[in-house]
């Protein structure tokens, strides 16, 4: 197994160094086109939080899936055994897009991402951003966007970094960094091995024991999970006008399915899941005065194996070519156009041989200041799919700053924009249930959001408020007509508010961080496409109305302790049962060691301390309370002779 | 200014705690009292909701819904594929968690834990004195052969299961004589189980067998359809009528709009069998045609049309026909009741997926 794992690693560096051939070509074909990595900047009137190193730092053993139930007010549908999907702002998981370095890694065939299969380990840089921009980030950014990146720091030496962690119910999590930078060359990587076996004890309340009237105790089976991964990055400088870049990530999935609480005990299928990933990005960077060319290659492999059945494996490879040019004083202001082309072929069981793909992308978004405290951004984008539908997504955005001192700021954004998600492989190809005429799922966001932030010394206390509302027509989902099919049955209208503060203050040698996000979102159909639905005018299944985080870290010299409480309002099931709000608190305290230059930290957390037995997903057994223990090792800034002199 | 801003966080928290403390209070349902009732099994959803009971009163025309859930006081937590009643009991052959589920017949009350042990998906339920058979299939590795597949003889006085290996994935199972009929449904084959020494033999059919019924003159009925991995022709799917006596084929009738579950059901004079027929595509339209056993003539036009028909059942007390109806596997689905004639006479709202039904006389 692992000598497998190491030979489709050694496959997938082989292959950069064939792609790496390919995009010199294509950048000295496409030398006056240019590419621009964040397209953020254009988000004008929209949200986007970038999460703080120092909460990543604390969930750097955890999934996406650990670090958004406990920070974000969003909604993540969870199993305990490795299953995760987001719904973000009422919508459904295909409805948000993944990005890693602007390549969307949400599945082809299914439309959505695990995200308990993506590790925060590897991430020094996760934004959220909330609501549509299909403009921006194309397919699926209908509720939301999540973005993985790096942050490249140059001259920094080595750099070598490690994590154990230990935790109940057999989990474990290693995890490796190796970095080197000078001024020129930057490389790292990162490599970690996590596994569960979730073997937790709970009362099911699945299964009554009616000759001795008492629910039967019951230990979780089936669902332990294994993941590996390892990115891999390099940044080459070659002049200040000039620079090259390489990130391979590389994932290897394995999870049991979790049964059902009743299968559990009573038995049932009991199957398994591997999924591997190839996720692989190469290209270069131009700049001369006001103009920034990018020019990438990206190659995505994604593969899946049901219960070692090799007979119906899931794969999909996607070559995609990206360009883009930036301009920071077009028509004074900022400039942005490129297109993206994606070709893909998947090798999928149930789709006809001849299923291939062509993608297209055609952008442009412009950005200026109107008048001195208010800024407009427009986006548009084209998206074209081969013998398919094609979809154009605008947006809209003000920001205008009331207040704008140097320990102050209050701002008001205002944004509308549209939003698309092309309907699955799956949707459209698999035989003989796809539906060939499915549309895409279209959708429009208004959203209106201000923000009050003030800094007072080292302190400093932010306030935000958002109001959105959303349509999605021509919702698409899978229904049961002789045989399954994906159809276009409803119309879906989310509306909401966040909000959100956040405060730090430092008395004596305290330093006190806490803030709470909470997000109420009412999310309902509001037309049916299909004549005898009977859940027009009710909120959406498994949406919770309330959904709320708090935190609170003290940091005292060296020591740490932080606690997370979760509020997940009560949200309706399938058959319209409600299953009930849970309030969830976790705690870690540590402390860190230096020597020189290095770091030993050692971490104590407890999760779930209430221990409420609770059922995020219905009839799916979730663990009580339970204990791990991080020890973190570092060593930095080990420069080399020549750069310590300077 | 820091005070306010510590109140505010801890208001806040206090708030979260708060909602989580609030419970809704439930109402009691009603005990209610029935004479004549049809037993509604909404499958629910596989991966989500599970099965539930509606019961509808055929005296008073009315429906109740989570009826295992108010007689037992908790919910049912499986799928139950189809429903069996047999000397006043019930049988609910459930899914995910596999086991067969025995509760009272007149107050579906639960008093001894379901069979689970050797039991795994079972699918239909057959039974003559203190013996039943269930098709089940098995551990499944490859969908196409179903080689794990068995049936499940259950001594109803002790509840132990004994399996008898039949790979094909057993699905409809009927008693004729001493002989149990079985359609495999990854084969084009009947089985025939000689219940006195469980000798196996087979039926060739045409095409895939689904389910069975028994006509006036004592003959079989099996519902013959085209699966994706045993595709026949069109002019090979329909009804195949068999002589139990010989187990031979007397006629085959053949009816190319046969829905994929081979749903059949027949009247109380064993005169009419009743067929699902398959949903148009691209489209939603359903219906239910009739052959007339005599002439062994299909109807040239449905007897219902409608939309989304996922299963149906014949009230022996007066041929009404109960039709289900279901949008989806994540929202209620509907019954529509029509008389022999194809006329609508009642519609209520069930749970999700209503599939199959049993009609009980309580008072008999």
């Amino acid at each position: 197994m692992q000598i497998k794992n190491f030979a489709i690693l050694i496959f997938g560096l082989s292959l950069n160094v064939t792609l790496w051939g390919q995009s010199l070509d294509s950048v000295f074909i496409l030398k006056e086109v240019k590419i621009t990595a964040s397209k953020d900047q254009f988000l004008v009137g929209g949200k986007i939080e970038t999460i703080d190193s120092t909460v990543l730092n604390s969930v750097s053993g955890e999934n996406l899936t650990e670090l958004l139930t406990r920070y974000s007010p969003i909604y993540i549908k969870q199993n305990a055994g490795g299953m995760a999907t987001i719904r973000f702002r009422g919508t459904s998981p295909d409805h948000t897009a993944i990005l890693f370095n602007g390549i969307n890694i949400n599945s082809l065939t299914l439309g959505h991402s695990n995200i308990s299969g993506i590790p925060v380990f590897l991430f020094d840089e996760i934004k959220i951003q909330y609501g549509s921009a299909s403009s921006l980030y194309g397919t699926d950014a209908i509720g939301g966007s999540i973005h993985l990146g790096n942050n490249p720091e140059w001259d920094r030496g080595f750099n070598v970094s490690f994590q154990q962690d230990f935790a109940s119910f057999g989990s474990f999590f290693s995890g490796l960094k190796l970095g080197y930078s000078n001024k020129n060359i930057r490389y790292s990587i990162k490599l970690f091995h996590q596994k569960k076996k979730n073997d937790f004890p709970f009362l099911n309340t699945a299964v009554r024991d009616f000759e001795k009237d008492e629910f039967v105790t019951d230990t979780q089976k089936n669902a332990a999970i294994s993941n590996y991964g390892v990115l891999q990055e390099l940044y080459l400088k070659f002049s200040d006008k000039i620079f090259y870049y390489l990130k391979l990530w590389y994932e290897d999935n394995w999870r049991q399915i979790q049964p059902n609480m009743s299968a559990n005990y009573y038995g049932g299928s009991f199957n398994e899941i591997k999924n591997k990933h190839l996720r692989f990005i190469s290209g270069f960077k131009y700049y001369s005065g006001n103009h920034e060319l990018t020019a990438d290659l990206g190659y995505v492999r994604d593969y899946q194996l049901y219960d070692k059945n090799h007979e119906q494996i899931i794969s999909t490879k996607s070559f995609i070519v990206n360009l883009n040019y930036f301009n920071t004083k077009f028509l004074k202001g900022d400039f942005n156009t490129g297109l993206n082309f994606t070709y893909i072929k998947p090798d999928v069981h149930a789709y006809k041989e001849s299923v291939k793909e062509k993608r297209v992308d055609i952008f442009a978004s412009y950005k200026r200041k109107l008048i001195p405290r208010m800024t407009m951004a427009l986006n548009l984008r084209e998206s074209i799919v081969s013998e398919y539908n094609s979809q154009f997504a605008p947006s809209l955005g003000f920001d205008y700053l009331f207040i704008n001192s140097l320990n102050q700021n209050l701002n008001c954004k205002l944004s509308v924009s549209g939003s698309y998600k092309i309907p699955t492989f799956n949707d459209r190809y698999w035989y003989p249930n796809g539906n060939p005429d499915i549309l895409p799922e279209k959708g429009i966001n208004y959203e209106f959001n201000t923000k009050y932030k003030i800094i007072r010394n080292k302190n400093s206390f932010h306030i935000g408020l958002t109001g959105f509302l959303m349509e999605v027509d021509n919702w698409i989902q899978w229904v049961n007509l002789d045989i399954w099919r994906p159809q276009n049955i409803k119309k879906v209208q989310n509306k909401g508010i966040e909000f959100s503060f956040e405060n730090t203050i430092h008395i004596a040698r305290y330093r006190l961080n806490s803030g709470i996000n909470y997000s109420l979102t009412k999310a309902v159909e509001v037309k049916s496409y299909n004549n005898q639905s009977a859940s027009t005018g009710k909120q959406l299944i498994y949406t919770p109305i309330h959904l709320g985080v708090a935190f609170v870290t003290v940091d005292y010299r060296k020591w740490y302790l932080s606690t997370t409480a979760s509020y997940t309002g009560q949200r309706y099931t399938e058959s319209y049962n409600t299953l009930e709000g849970y309030f969830l608190l976790n705690a870690t305290f540590g402390k860190s060691f230096h020597l020189k230059k290095n770091i030993i930290s050692v971490n104590f957390k407890a999760d779930n301390i209430l221990n409420k037995a609770y059922q995020n997903q219905e009839l799916y057994a979730m663990p009580g309370r339970n204990y791990g223990i991080s020890i973190k090792y570092s060593i930095t800034s080990l420069k080399i002779n020549r750069n310590e002199k300077n | 200014m820091k005070k306010i801003r510590s109140f505010m966080f801890f208001v806040a928290l206090a708030a979260t705690v708060f909602f989580t403390s609030c419970d809704n209070s439930t109402n009691p349902i009603p005990e209610k009292v029935y004479s004549k009732v049809a037993y509604i099994v909404n499958y629910g959803n596989y991966s989500g909701s599970k099965s539930e009971i509606s019961i509808y009163d055929t005296d008073s025309s009315s429906i109740t819904h989570d009826a295992y859930k108010a007689a037992n006081s908790v919910d049912f937590t499986s799928n139950i594929e189809s429903i069996a009643v047999h000397k006043d009991i019930a049988y609910f052959m459930s899914n995910n968690g596999d086991k067969i589920d025995i509760v009272d017949a007149k107050s579906l009350q639960a008093s001894v834990n379901p069979i689970s042990t050797d039991i795994t998906k079972p699918r239909y339920f057959a039974a003559d004195g203190s013996t039943a058979y269930i098709s089940c299939w098995g551990d499944v590795d490859d969908w196409s052969v179903m080689a794990n597949s068995y049936i499940a003889k259950i001594d109803l006085t002790t509840n132990i299961v004994t399996k008898i290996a039949l790979p094909g994935g057993p699905e409809g199972v009927i008693i004729i004589g001493n002989s149990l009929y079985v359609a495999l449904t990854t084969t084009k084959k009947i089985a025939v189980i000689d219940l006195s020494n469980n000798d196996i033999s087979y039926i060739n059919t045409l095409a895939v067998p689904y389910h069975f019924v028994v006509d006036e003159a004592g003959y079989l009925w099996a519902s013959m359809v085209s699966t994706y991995t045993v595709p026949v022709g069109l002019d090979s799917v329909g009804l195949t009528q068999i002589d139990p006596a010989t187990n031979t084929v007397l006629a085959n009738v053949n009816f190319t709009d046969i829905g994929s579950n081979g749903f059949i059901h027949i009247s109380s004079d064993k005169k009419t069998v009743y067929v699902l027929g398959k949903e148009a595509w691209p489209g939603t339209a359903s219906s239910i045609y009739s052959i007339d056993v005599p002439s062994q003539v299909l109807s040239n036009t449905a007897l219902i049309s409608g939309e989304k028909f996922n299963g149906f059942g014949i009230n022996p007390e007066n041929d009404n026909i109960y039709v289900f109806i279901s949008p989806s596997a994540t929202e209620n689905g509907s019954l529509k009741i029509y008389n022999s004639s194809g006329s609508l006479i009642d519609e209520e709202e069930t749970g999700i997926s209503p599939k199959h039904v049993v009609f009980y006389n309580i008072e008999q």
